[in-house]
């Protein structure tokens, strides 16, 4: 195996323990629970969107266009939910995660299909759908607890099964940022960095909503300091993908691009409880963390 | 931040490499989620579930003015304003919708708007006859397009320089479009 392909297989399979991956699916199915139940019920999508702004997206455009009924869409959304919450707690958990990555694509797409496309759940709807492939049930799971209490073998106490998920996890969002930092240079160019731009879209936010915090417009007010975070926000974004590739950039990429991620939702209330917080979780060594705690 | 375990006490399993169909699909999987989120980026489309992320991307560089939307609800002829520290203050997230659907009305053909304010009204309605009874009852709604220039401290939020009527639907006096 050529020195690429080593480093492959270590980065993709080398053995982990199950903890990691499991208190991963824990608190992102957990948080998607509480998200779906305060932010989204079938009558809003339901009653609120109607076939005049009816604009399919993706695969929406070959489903029929009749919207479904509160009723209906009640009735998926619940299923969802109920797929959320066993995963979350680990019971049938492969078969939650791929019910509800499946209901979730509908769910949480047809929203998506009325002028507008919002982007707070993309990630975790991927991840969702890594989950359903993955052993992500072997641990801190009901189903564990079913297996042992029945006298079947138990989980491997390491495996490359518990290090993919994870590590599809970091692509997954090292692409959306890079996508986002891509589109900043195609649509905005260099001067969405260099001029008062960013300055311009702090402003604009407070147009939209009155009770932002005056940080925005202090920082607007000072225009190098707005076209440094404008560089640093892009530059954060297009290096992203080298968090996969380096510890030691990692270090640095990843607490950056979380701290880029609070201060658009500190400045311009946006996506300010977007399950992306969550997913940073798939970055935290926990099992590591908790040796070390364990050992003082 | 590599996760991974170097527990000398934990021994290797049995089950713990992955067999070659399992390794085919993490192949595939990494291939469809690479793809996917290539695609979306190299022709800027949106293909649920992968996206470009375009979100904030336009240049406002030299803009001195903004425009926004802004919908009135009328009761008898009057307007009333279904003002944003309303919508903001209200809990329910189907007010939040409400709000974000008539933004969207910039981006949708002009000759869908009349319809799209009817199915607001609807909704309006809807709204008030299941958990918010204590909504006024509109008669009617108009949208605007509001101007504004931009100033460094947003002192003149809420007064904009110019407001231009997109367009107007009143109910029907007969009770054409009765509310639930």
């Amino acid at each position: 195996m050529s020195a690429w392909g080593r480093r492959w297989e270590r980065f993709w399979f080398a053995p982990q323990a199950p903890l990691d991956l499991a208190l991963c699916r824990i608190l992102l199915l957990g948080y998607l629970c509480f998200y779906n139940w305060r932010g989204r019920s079938a009558e809003t999508v339901t009653r609120l969107f109607g076939e005049q702004s009816w604009a399919p997206i993706s695969f929406f455009r070959w489903l029929p266009e009749a919207l479904p009924g509160p009723e209906t869409f009640g009735a998926l959304l619940g299923l969802y939910e109920l797929c959320l919450a066993l995963g979350c707690v680990g019971l049938f958990t492969r078969t939650a995660c791929g019910a509800g990555f499946l209901l979730g694509l509908y769910v949480v797409g047809l929203g998506q299909n009325f002028g507008k496309v919002a982007h707070p759940e993309h990630v975790s709807l991927l991840l969702l759908g890594v989950l359903a492939c993955s052993r992500a049930g072997d641990a801190l799971s009901l189903d564990a607890w079913w297996r042992r209490r029945r006298g079947l073998a138990p989980a491997p106490a390491q495996s490359g099964e518990y290090r993919w998920p994870l590590r599809c996890a970091w692509l997954v969002m090292v692409l959306m940022f890079l996508g986002a930092g891509i589109s900043k240079l195609r649509f905005g160019g260099l001067e969405w960095i260099f001029s008062d731009s960013f300055s311009n879209l702090l402003i604009v936010h407070h147009y939209r909503k009155p009770d932002l915090p005056g940080i925005g417009l202090w920082l607007a007010e000072r225009r190098g300091l707005a076209q440094a975070a404008a560089f640093a926000s892009v530059a954060l974004e297009l290096l992203a993908p080298l968090a996969l590739l380096h510890r030691r950039l990692r270090l640095l990429l990843v607490p950056g691009l979380f701290l880029m991620q609070l201060g658009i939702a500190l400045l311009m209330h946006t996506h300010t409880r977007s399950p992306n917080f969550v997913c940073y979780a798939f970055w935290i060594p926990w099992s590591a963390i908790g040796r070390r705690l364990r050992a003082r | 931040m590599p996760a991974q375990t170097r527990d000398p006490s934990l021994a290797p399993h049995p089950a713990a490499a992955l067999s070659p169909a399992r390794r085919r699909l993490v192949h595939a999987l990494i291939a469809i989620l690479l793809g996917g989120h290539l695609l979306s980026i190299a022709t800027a489309a949106e293909l649920f579930p992968f996206s470009y992320y375009p979100m904030f991307s336009r240049s406002l560089a030299g803009r001195r003015d903004y425009q926004q939307m802004a919908l009135v609800g009328v009761a008898q002829g009057v307007e009333i304003a279904l003002d944003r520290s309303w919508i903001r203050a209200a809990t329910s997230t189907r007010i939040k919708h409400l709000r974000r659907l008539f933004e969207r009305a910039l981006r949708l053909d002009a000759e869908r708007v009349p319809g799209l304010l009817r199915e607001l009204l609807r909704a309006y309605d809807e709204l008030r006859a299941s958990e918010r009874p204590e909504l006024p009852a509109l008669t009617g709604l108009r949208l605007y397009r509001e101007h504004y220039l931009l100033e460094r401290h947003a002192l003149n939020r809420g007064r904009p320089e110019r407001r231009e009527l997109i367009e107007a639907i009143e109910r029907a006096p007969a009770g054409a479009e009765r509310a639930p």
